[in-house]
Parts: C-alpha cells; structure tokens; sequence
C-alpha cells in the first residue's frame, strides 16, 4: 500500500475524530464511562495480581541492583535524624497536648473520620503525578477527598472506583489548593540546633516543673504528632502582621511567676499549586513581603475548601521575589515524601456548603 | 470458532490486558532516571511493523482505549496518542520491504517516542496539566530506548497477535 492512499487517509481521520469524540465525552463526565471502568478495573484486576506475583522479584533485584548505596546512606542519615526527632518528638507532645486542650477550651476541637489505605500502585505514565489506593466508593471516599500520610498533605481524590481509588498528588500540575503561610513557626530541619535558653527545652528534655509554655502550632486533626513547630521561647516579637497570635504561659503555684512571649505567627493565605515532577510546587498570591525562608505552609479550610483547615503541607524553601503587582512566589518543601508513599489517611472530610443540609 | 478465535482481536485483547496490568505494577516503578520504561506504547508501535500503519494505528487505538480505562485517565487521550504510534511505526516501516530487527527497532523506537510526544500535546489541550517542556528531553530518549529493546520480542509477538505470516522469498524457477 502506499504511503499515501484515501482508505489509509480516512482511518487515521476516523481514529483521530474517535479519540476526541471520547476526549470529549469524558472531560463532560459520563455514567456509562465511569461504570465501563469499573468494569474493566474488576477485570484487570485478576491480571494484576498475576503481574505482582511475577514482578515482584524482578522488582526486588532491580531495586536491590541500583538502591543498595542509596539506601545505606539513607538508613544512615535517618539513624541520626531519628537520634535528634526524638527530643523534637517530646517537646511537641507537650506543645500540641496542650494546644488541643486550648481548642477543647474554646470548642473548637475538630477531628474527622479517616480511612486509612495502602498504596498499591504508582502512576503508569510520565506526566501525571497519581498513585493508586486499595480503598474506595465501599469505604466512603468521594472525589475531592484529601490524603494525608503522618507527615502531612499527600494529595486528593482523583477518581473512585468499587474498591480502589486514585490519588492526584500534590506536586502534580493539576493540583491546586487554598492554603495559609505562617513565618512564625518553622518546620525543624536538620541544620537546626536546640534552643537552650532558660525558658527553653534542650534536646529531648521536657521541663517537670517550672514554666509551662503553650505555643502555637500548626494543627495536626489527626492526633499525630509528627510536625512540630520550632518554638522560639523567651522572645518578644513586635510585628505588623495581619494577623498575630500570642499566647500567655501559666505559671503552675508554688513557682516564680513567668510570663514567656511566643513568637507571634504571621498569617497569608494563597494558592498552593503543584509544577509537575522534578519542580517543587509552589504558592502564589501572596501578598505579605515579610514571608521568609522556613514558614510552615498548611491548608486554610473555609466553607468551599475540599480540605480541612490546618493540614500541614509543607515549608518555604525560596522566595521568589516578582516584580510588579504579582507577589512572591513561594517554592515549598513538600512535608510528605511523596516518593516512598506507603500508607495513607484519606480525610473522609467534606466542606460545609457540599453536606446536605437535613 | 477455531477461525474466531484466531481473528486477531482475541489474542489483542488478552495481551493487552496482560500489558497493561505489568506496565502498572511493574514498570510503573522500575524507573530509568526517573522515567518509567512504556510497554504498552513500545507493543503498539511494534505492531505497526509488521501489521503496518493502519493495523498499528488499529491496535493502537484500541489498546490505548483500554489503557485509559486501566488508569483512570481521561478516555482517548492515550488511545489516540498510541493510534499515532503504531500509525508512525508503520508508515515509516514502507521504506524496508523486509526490515532487518535492528531497523524494525528504530522504527519502533520512532514510533513510540511520537506517541509519548503526543501525550503532554493532548493532555495541554485538554486538562489543566501544563507543557513538561523540561521533562520531555529526558522522557522521550528513555521511552524511545526502552521500546527499541522491547521491539525485539514485541515485533514477531505481534505478528502472531495480528495473525500475519511472516514473508518469505522464493527465487523464481529458471
């Protein structure tokens, strides 16, 4: 046949015109597509097992073969990283126990239901960020849902089926999510030193008596405890921010009375987008200058937001200065490590205006 | 039903399956500098070899459609970016009449880079996913490697999945 021909020209503009006819159909949503794919994932399914229990070795030895000294130094560095979280670990239970108390005060204790999840699968292709979960539509999850892992934000629902469910993951492009920036408290990070001022906790020590310092940190609404904030203790802050936050001690009877300012925490909300692997995301829409190196990066709520408030996303790495009306840009840390995902939290959250109202 | 059995579409369809579910739990993570190796791709262009263009443009479109099922992405979007693949693979296979493997391989090598290049086209049309302009020159070389070395097995086991003899030549009788 030749290269050219009017049969081989009509397939290809048959094909073509197929493909986007589809294309178009399911960007519009469509019943039958939805339930043609849980169809086919069902089918799928017997073969994928087929496939791990076929894969999994060679898996293994490929990964045996080209991550042994990553994972030596890796082991190593988390061997000290573990040694130096431990006093970390300490000083913020006592910092996020009371914390809650303060919210349980003031009735603003907010815990939603989870669903936790293995990660069964990552994305097949190169261009988009997903991995895929063993639950869904029979455990409660709906589209939109945020994911979490003991870190923090992993990403959200992208498409549920019977049993399964694929997460969009936060540094994918599509994604985007209102959140809040606070220079107050920075996530620690391994350079960090302890504070060993006189109203401070050295490394992994709480004080038994004496001061009890209450500071403000991002919220965890899942009872972890794993993101404290960097407590900057006998520090007094005069700022000009939009919004400030400072907290008095009580001073427990019978000791000398201690009134220890925390540094105060500035608040700024933007939008926190994904840029795709190998780009760190990104926050814009910022409009407070005084945003600097290592503020935590967490989400807002609100009645639309998919996510709960204060789920902590991550912290700023860079600031990039824009010229103009258009803000600084800020490159974030991503909290998660959204390469080794093993287990996750789906937030079985949704925002006021989408409940029902009875 | 022996005849239909052996129409092409029983033995596609099955090896697509079989594909699919090894390019997702897999090659998925086996990763060459951060790109996963494209089985499902490297077979459709591959079938463009010896099935030709509108065969590979064929299977292409109908394993892409299954792919895109498979994943949850947006249907057609890999359905036509593989039609593309094997469609390339097999209109630049008429310059051989019988290729050799080494250039069956770069055909399909071609071939699959062309339809990996058009998965981000189709995807900026169609999702907010922006141009991964950067990531594209490391994507499509592996892509492109990957599925040249694929196309060893893959060229005569498509062959068999389309049902095609193999040529042969005979000297004419004197």
């Amino acid at each position: 046949m030749p290269i050219y021909s009017v049969s081989r020209r009509r397939a290809i503009v048959l094909l073509v015109l197929s493909s986007v006819l589809l294309l178009t159909i399911d960007i519009r949503g469509n019943p039958v597509i939805d339930r043609a794919r849980s169809a086919f994932a069902t089918l799928l399914s017997p073969f994928e097992t087929a496939g791990r229990v076929i894969a999994t070795p060679i898996r293994n030895a490929w990964h045996g073969a080209t991550d042994y000294h990553n994972l030596e130094r890796e082991n190593e560095r988390l061997s000290d990283e573990i040694a130096r979280q431990r006093g970390d670990q300490l000083t913020a239970r006592a910092i996020v126990s009371e914390y809650q108390e303060l919210l349980t005060l003031n009735g603003l204790t907010a815990k939603y239901p989870t669903v936790s999840a293995r990660v069964v699968g990552a994305a097949p292709g190169n261009f988009s960020q997903t991995v895929e979960i063993d639950r869904g539509s029979n455990d409660g999850i709906l589209v939109g849902m945020v994911v979490v892992n003991n870190a923090g934000l992993v990403g959200k629902i992208h498409a549920v089926y019977d049993n399964r469910s694929v997460v969009l993951l936060a540094n994918d492009q599509e994604y985007a999510i209102e959140a809040k920036v606070s220079s107050g408290g920075a996530l620690p990070t391994q350079s960090s030193t302890p504070d060993t001022t006189s109203s401070g906790f050295p490394d992994g020590s709480i004080p038994e008596t004496g001061t009890t310092t209450t500071a403000t940190v991002p919220y965890n609404p899942f009872g972890n405890a794993n993101t404290p904030a960097t407590v900057v203790p006998g520090t007094t802050t005069t700022t000009t921010a939009t919004t400030t936050t400072t907290i008095a001690t009580t001073p427990k009877v019978g000791t000398d009375a201690t009134t220890t300012t925390i540094a105060a925490v500035q608040h700024d909300t933007g939008a926190f987008e994904g840029r795709g692997k190998g780009r760190l995301p990104a926050m814009r829409f910022v409009t407070e200058s005084a945003i600097s190196v290592g503020a935590v990066v967490s989400t807002t709520g609100g009645s639309k937001s998919l996510a709960p408030p204060d789920i902590i996303i991550g912290e700023v790495i860079n600031v990039v200065r824009r010229p103009g009306s258009s803000g600084p840009l800020l490159e974030i840390k991503l909290a998660a490590n959204l390469a080794q995902l093993n287990f996750v939290q789906v937030v079985r959250y949704r925002p006021p205006s989408e409940v029902p109202s009875p | 039903m022996e005849a239909l059995l052996r129409r092409p579409i029983f033995r596609i369809v099955p090896v697509a399956l079989m594909l699919i579910a090894f390019q997702r739990v897999a090659f998925a993570d086996l990763r060459f500098w951060g790109v996963a190796p494209q089985i499902v791709l490297a077979f459709c262009a591959a079938s463009g070899v010896p099935g030709g263009a509108d065969r590979g443009a064929w299977v292409g479109f109908v394993v892409g459609l299954m792919f895109d099922l498979g994943t949850g992405s947006l249907l057609g979007q890999h359905a036509l970016a593989y039609g593309l693949a094997g469609y390339t693979a097999g209109l630049v296979n008429v310059v051989a009449v019988d290729p050799h493997w080494w250039l069956s391989m770069m055909f399909v090598a071609l071939g699959a880079g062309f339809g990996e290049l058009s998965v981000p086209v189709v995807e900026t049309f169609v999702s907010d996913g922006g141009w991964h302009g950067e990531r594209l020159s490391s994507i499509l070389p592996v892509v492109a490697i990957t599925s040249a070395a694929f196309a060893v097995p893959f060229v005569p086991f498509s062959r068999w999945c389309l049902a095609i003899r193999k040529k042969t030549w005979k000297v004419p009788a004197a």
